[in-house]
């Protein structure tokens, strides 16, 4: 009887090769594992009760500008839809089209006074079309001023003053929400 | 019971009670759900001071009756603020070294709220120098002590 290596000696004879090598622990390891899904599913459920909690049914009304820090305030309402004065340290634009840079416009505020014609100009344009769309609802003369923090009130004042001469009086000063939001907190009255 | 294949509902012979969910359509959901949310997400919370704009020449207090045409305005200029009234009051309130006193504003503030409760207008009186974000600052601590309609007009032609 010929000397053999130690080994296994049950379930040899099984006569199709790939059981016997499956019984036997000689086959190639399993290439199916199975994945453990609860952890999965738990991360999956946190994401989506936060974003859940964080998700503003309003939308996004305004996109801030390169270079425009708005103010802090706490007593704030929603967003409403609008034309856009932007006003950083350089430039004011008028629904994102360029109207004029800071420094030209105040060396030109001794000549014309508070009004800036492209302002006026094009917001009266804008007034015009909304009676237009909206024939039988009164204007509500709203207007959004997304002016950054450290702009000195006098560029502000002719943004207001020329926004108050198209009819826009109804100023929505934009600003960064900080702690909670009062609903109905500074709502001006038209007059 | 010797059946592959086929479950023989344990050694009672009844149907087990342990049955596998599949899990699939419920991770396609959460996926699709953070998919959207996370396209729709707005991480600025941008929000408004709603002001109303008080034009050369016009008065807020002018169509109200004569009762309470007291005009309550808030002057800001490089110096502090100044609050004064058509009644005759007039406050100064100095700057705390590169700092306006935002508390002391708000104590007397809320001295003019409690003498009189129905006052809701206050006029926000910037000067020229002064920065947007001091401005805005001011209007928020008017608007959290009782004053919701607000105007603002030119500080430097009062």
């Amino acid at each position: 009887m010929p000397i053999r290596r130690p080994g296994r000696e049950l379930l040899h004879k099984i006569p199709l090769k790939f059981v016997q090598k499956r019984v036997t622990g000689h086959g190639s390891k399993g290439v199916y594992a199975s994945l453990n899904l609860t952890s999965m599913i738990d991360f999956l459920v946190i994401i989506v009760v936060f974003l859940l909690g964080t998700f503003s049914a309003s939308g996004e009304f305004l996109s801030i500008q390169k270079g425009l820090e708005l103010p802090d305030a706490t007593q704030t309402n929603d967003l409403d839809r609008a034309p856009i004065i932007a006003i950083t340290k350089e430039i004011i634009t008028l629904d994102g089209k360029l109207i004029s840079d800071v420094q030209s416009m105040l060396e030109e505020s001794s000549t014309q006074g508070m009004r800036i014609e492209k302002v006026v100009d094009e917001l009266e344009i804008l007034r015009k079309n909304w009676v237009l769309v909206h024939p039988n609802e009164p204007f509500p003369g709203s207007v959004v001023l997304q002016v950054d923090k450290n702009v000195d009130f006098k560029v502000v004042k002719r943004a207001m003053f020329s926004a108050g001469e198209a009819g826009y009086t109804n100023l929505n000063l934009a600003v960064n929400v900080v702690g909670v939001t009062k609903e109905g907190a500074g709502e001006a009255k038209p007059e | 019971m010797g059946l592959s294949g086929v479950d023989s509902g344990g050694k009672s012979g009844r149907r087990a009670v342990d049955s596998e969910i599949n899990m699939i359509p419920m991770i396609d959901l959460l996926i699709v759900n953070i998919s959207f949310l996370l396209i729709t997400a707005v991480w600025t919370q941008l929000s408004r001071l709603n002001v109303m704009q008080q034009m050369p020449g016009q008065d807020v207090a002018q169509d109200r009756p004569p009762e309470e045409k007291t005009k309550v305005t808030l002057r800001i200029t490089e110096q502090g603020y100044q609050l004064t009234s058509t009644g005759g009051d007039n406050e100064l309130i100095d700057k705390k070294g590169d700092t306006y006193d935002n508390e002391k504003l708000r104590e007397i503030l809320k001295k003019v709220h409690a003498a009189d409760p129905d006052k809701k207008d206050l006029n926000v009186a910037p000067e020229d120098g002064v920065l947007y974000k001091n401005i805005i600052t001011a209007m928020d601590v008017v608007l959290q002590e009782g004053f919701p309609e607000l105007s603002v007009s030119d500080g430097s032609s009062l």
